[in-house]
């Protein structure tokens, strides 16, 4: 373990937490690597659905492959209780992608000169913008053009491509909205 | 440390050279405990060519049946008129076999036995079945370490890891290490494809992702090993259990173990291994720990995920750290290997 132990927003501790609840460990291999959070507000309650996709290091190679989402999990925002799970495999929500085997590696291009503390930097920030923008949504607040802009960026930056059209079926509405096409 | 079991025989040494026999180079008979016959015979030599004898062998065949039960190796490696180094080889059961090796050693020279090691073959099937390794650190005498293996860390390097293979898919090392252990177990071979099949089959194990924490373990259980899953466990607890002849699996961050140089984070993704900030990723088999440096304990691997990967030995403090990730997440078996 070696990322600092400093106090994580509400977003960054539940990615970390959501490995200890027992629903992962029934449900969700240890292999896995945790998506970017798609935010969704339903009948006046903010939930985050959490992708996991596969995740495999490759010590021969040095190289870290990425394959197609598998499961989500979606999470009350308030009370950090799972609501739902689907499995991606059983219910299939885009069969014209293709959902098993390897889709790509990390990093991608864009982030591959940037240094480990850079990105855990990054990602954190963007984290941090997402516990913003879900107490936003709690509070039934808007944001500036400009927070949208600056979120959009980061997402941009971080999300890895070759997961994007996966996450743009699990949260059309999201990803249209922040990285639109 | 007590090693009076074999101060008798250092004791009878002395006498003899003193009052059976003259310092020689040629293997003399020698009546080492006095009874009236020659039931020894030593050999003498001069190692390092400074006209002092400095290593003895002694083969002694006490009921006088024709076969030594014991064979004593005595080396003054410094050249200083002590000795430091004493390895016996011991046949209980006079049946031929020395099922019994003691080494003893004294590293500090200061004329105390503070390192010993006795490996057992009680069965005589040509391996041994226990190591104790005791160590005094701070030469008082007393043993303060102690290191009891009857599967672990001999078996481990020798036994164990003759079932290691690298996993042939990505996502499947918790698979490949219940084979290894399975394979042991059951003294049959088990193929990775089959048993991925059954996970698949069964739900265990999902293609392009992996294995739930909760499912180490299922494979095992399918074919009658019962397994017990444990979480917040202590490096002790998982040396009992080795101890015991359990054979265990932990869930790890791979990366942790794997690139301890790339843990700097000021290098840049490309040359950095793994996902930053994503955790327990990797399966492993626990094979044995090593304790005999008690400053620098290593922790023995099968790790299926490495192409060295077999019985590698990784620092314990970096072991601990990659193995918080889950927890400090446990399945072993709860029962040991059976006897050959």
């Amino acid at each position: 373990m070696t990322t600092s132990q400093t106090q994580l927003g509400k977003t960054e501790q539940l990615i970390k937490d959501v490995r200890k609840m027992s629903i992962f460990h029934q449900l969700i291999p240890m292999e896995a690597g945790i998506g970017w959070p798609i935010p969704l507000r339903k009948e006046g309650k903010v939930y985050v659905t959490l992708p996991f996709y596969g995740l495999s290091t490759q010590r021969e190679q040095g190289q870290t492959l990425l394959s197609p989402p598998f499961a989500t999990l979606t999470i009350d925002w308030a009370n950090q209780i799972p609501v739902e799970y689907v499995n991606l495999r059983f219910r299939n929500p885009a069969p014209e992608l293709k959902w098993e085997g390897q889709v790509g590696t990390f990093p991608h291009p864009a982030i591959a000169q940037v240094t480990t503390s850079e990105y855990l930097k990054k990602r954190s920030k963007l984290f941090a913008m997402y516990d913003e923008m879900l107490v936003g949504l709690s509070q039934n607040s808007s944001f500036s053009p400009e927070w949208d802009r600056q979120f959009s960026e980061h997402l941009r930056f971080l999300l890895e491509p070759s997961l994007e059209p996966y996450y743009r079926v699990l949260g059309a509405k999201f990803f249209q909205k922040f990285l639109p096409q | 440390m007590n090693v009076s079991g074999f101060d008798p025989i250092m004791d009878g040494l002395d006498e003899g050279i003193g009052s059976n026999f003259d310092l020689q180079a040629q293997p003399i008979r020698a009546d080492l405990d006095n009874d009236g016959n020659f039931e020894s015979i030593v050999a003498q030599v001069d190692t390092d060519g400074d006209r002092r004898i400095d290593s003895w062998t002694i083969w002694s065949d006490r009921d006088n049946d024709g076969t030594f039960e014991s064979i004593v190796k005595q080396v003054d490696t410094d050249g200083d008129g002590r000795i430091d180094h004493l390895t016996s080889y011991v046949d209980r059961d006079n049946n031929g076999t020395y099922e019994t090796i003691i080494d003893e050693v004294d590293i500090d020279r200061d004329g105390r036995i503070d390192h010993l090691t006795i490996y057992e073959d009680r069965d005589n099937d040509g391996r041994f079945e226990s190591i104790i390794e005791q160590v005094d650190t701070d030469s008082d005498g007393q043993s303060d370490s102690q290191l009891i293996d009857p599967v672990d860390r001999h078996e481990s390097s020798t036994d164990s890891s003759k079932y290691w293979h690298q996993q042939t898919y990505p996502d499947t090392c918790a698979i490949a290490s219940q084979e290894f252990i399975l394979d042991e177990l059951t003294g049959q071979d088990f193929s990775e494809e089959q048993l991925r099949q059954e996970a698949i089959d069964n739900g265990w194990y999902t293609p392009g992702g992996g294995t739930p924490l909760n499912y180490m373990g299922k494979i095992l259980e399918a074919h009658g090993i019962p397994v017990e899953r444990e979480n917040g466990c202590t490096l002790q607890q998982l040396n009992d259990k080795l101890a015991h002849g359990e054979k265990v699996m932990v869930a790890i961050d791979s990366d942790e173990v794997w690139y301890p140089d790339k843990a700097d984070e000021d290098d840049v993704l490309a040359n950095a291994a793994g996902m930053p900030g994503q955790g327990v990723n990797h399966a492993v088999q626990v094979i044995g720990i090593d304790n005999s440096d008690p400053d620098h304990p290593m922790v023995i691997l099968n790790d299926p995920g490495s192409p060295n990967g077999q019985a590698t030995r990784v620092p314990a403090d970096r072991f601990m750290n990659a193995w918080e990730d889950s927890d400090f997440y446990m399945v072993s078996t709860n029962i040991a290997r059976q006897p050959a």
